[in-house]
């Protein structure tokens, strides 16, 4: 039991390793996927057309942006293992599923807050918003742990877009119903730490909470799930 | 009903059998009956005004769509964990979730006329009008996922956990919900339906709506698992009949 | 009676849909039928 833990945290290791040196090296997230969030953040104030309405909802098009951009990289992540089919030479070689689970998750979870820091920093620009030390600490508290849902149903549900080969159309379908609650209680703690919509520091830390309570929730589950949904 | 008729009608089904047609038969009358009740043989509500007729068919839909959704994720953890995986009962969360979004729907529309009149918007972002948008959503995605092709076990083992998840995620969405509107709750437009008063008759239509309905989702249900019970016995078949093609082509 | 419309609508929406899927259901169920074996309809 204990060897078997170890190798499965070993393998998590492993493959979070591996998808964070492919994404290092390809640049594609970088040089592709970070302009497209930028974008993103500039549509939305061209779409708004207003300073006083673009700061009052910055918090929402922050988690916005995220999310789409969750849908491209999570698509991605599956995509360098398909090409090859090597998500089935894994399950032969008989790695186990939860391993493979959490080093996908982790992986996307670290390239999601490199986009949540990248975007932050944009609204701070773009949409004149003001971040206090305390605030910060609640932002990067929201973003670890709301990264934590988002990756885990990411990589639960892109997996099965990736077993069903050619079907990957399905991921935004599952999974944007399934953050909801991401986004919302993401967006609400952030309004609390760029201090908008009067909201003050102390209502963003309940918001904490729920996003703890999801991620656990679906990081346990999806360990249990994965191995079934990727089944060939 | 084919016995009565000579010529093959759109009601005749290879999926019926006496004891369905009779249910169906007693839906069908249960049906006409509710409707002359909903519009005519009730009064108006006090409150409501005559927009409590849409009442009797708007919260038996959406009883049944919550219905469906139980049955789904019973039937999916019937399947799961099962010793004997059988797809009997992954069919029946298949056609139950089918008839679900299907009312669900109708929910959402029924509901948003009687809002139309009694808020004068079609939405309001209420914790319980959201969570129902959501899980239709949720669902749709759950009959994609059924969608998705490969064996019929696999297609079962994947729904069964796209089911189960989804059972994980409607409460919070919910609870989220909940929290998000009670932050940014509106002057109340809104009227619970608990506060309608209802006299003998309509509070009678209205158990009789649920009646019917839930005998119609089973009425539905019943065929549509047969009729998913044909189409895998084809798939099946047709890999049998490929399969005798290429054995007869290398004789 | 108020709302006419909305509320006769609102029942023909539900029994239109009701009856159109009951309808596809039945065509699918007739042309799946001839090419199954009796054995594998274990409601008859």
């Amino acid at each position: 039991m204990t060897q078997n833990s170890i190798s499965t945290m070993s393998i998590a290791r492993a493959i979070a390793t591996k998808d964070l040196r492919i994404e290092w090296r390809s640049k594609v997230l970088v040089n592709q996927v970070l302009p497209f969030a930028g974008i993103v953040m500039v549509l939305f104030a061209f779409a708004l057309d207003n300073d006083g309405i673009l700061q009052r909802v910055a918090p929402g098009l922050v988690w916005l942006a995220v999310l789409f951009s969750s849908l491209i990289i999570v698509q991605r992540t599956f995509a360098i293992e398909s090409a090859d089919n090597a998500l089935d030479a894994i399950k032969v070689a008989g790695v186990s599923s939860a391993g493979v689970f959490l080093g996908k998750s982790v992986a996307l979870a670290v390239q999601l807050l490199l986009f949540e820091c990248v975007l932050v920093m944009l609204s701070l620009v773009l949409y004149q918003v003001q971040l206090s030390w305390g605030g910060a600490v609640l932002l990067v508290t929201v973003s670890v742990l709301a990264n934590v849902g988002i990756a885990t149903m990411g990589a639960l549900y892109g997996g099965l877009g990736a077993a069903a080969k050619g079907r990957e159309t399905l991921l935004p379908l599952l999974l944007l119903p399934a953050v909801a609650p991401v986004l919302i209680a993401a967006t609400r703690a952030t309004e609390s730490a760029f201090g908008v919509s009067g909201a003050t520091l102390g209502e963003g830390w309940p918001w904490v909470a729920l996003l703890a309570v999801f991620g656990a929730l679906f990081g346990f589950g999806g360990t249990l799930a994965f191995g079934v949904l990727t089944e060939e | 009903m084919n016995r009565f008729r000579p010529l093959p009608s759109p009601l005749d089904t290879p999926t019926g059998t006496r004891a369905s047609r009779g249910l169906g038969i007693v839906v069908l009358l249960g049906l006409a009956l509710l409707t002359l009740l909903g519009l005519f043989f009730t009064d108006e509500d006090v409150v409501q005004g005559s927009t409590v007729r849409l009442m009797y068919i708007h919260v038996p839909t959406a009883w049944v769509a919550y219905l469906a959704f139980i049955v789904t994720a019973i039937t999916s953890a019937m399947y799961m964990w099962g010793k004997q995986h059988s797809l009997t009962f992954d069919r029946i969360a298949g056609a139950s979730a089918e008839v679900g979004v299907i009312f669900m729907g109708l929910c959402l529309v029924t509901g948003s006329l009687w809002g139309r009149i009694t808020w004068g918007t079609y939405w309001q972002w209420d914790p319980r009008l959201t969570t129902t948008a959501f899980l239709f959503v949720t669902y749709v995605g759950y009959l994609a996922v059924r969608d998705l092709g490969g064996s019929h076990q696999q297609r079962a083992k994947r729904s069964g956990v796209v089911a189960l998840l989804a059972v994980l995620e409607i409460p919070l969405v919910h609870f989220s919900v909940v929290l998000w509107r009670s932050l940014h709750q509106e002057a109340s437009v809104l009227q619970p339906n608990g506060d309608v008063s209802m006299d003998g008759l309509m509070l009678f239509s209205l158990l009789f709506g649920v009646v019917v309905f839930t005998s119609l989702f089973a009425w539905m249900v019943l065929h549509r698992q047969r009729v998913l019970t044909l189409a895998d016995a084809i798939d099946d078949g047709g890999l049998e009949a490929a399969l005798q093609e290429r054995r007869n082509e290398a004789n | 009676m108020d709302h006419v419309s909305f509320i006769v609508g609102g029942y023909a929406i539900t029994f239109v849909a009701v009856g159109a899927y009951v309808l596809r259901m039945f065509r699918q169920a007739r042309k799946f039928n001839s090419a199954i074996a009796e054995s594998d309809k274990p409601w008859r």
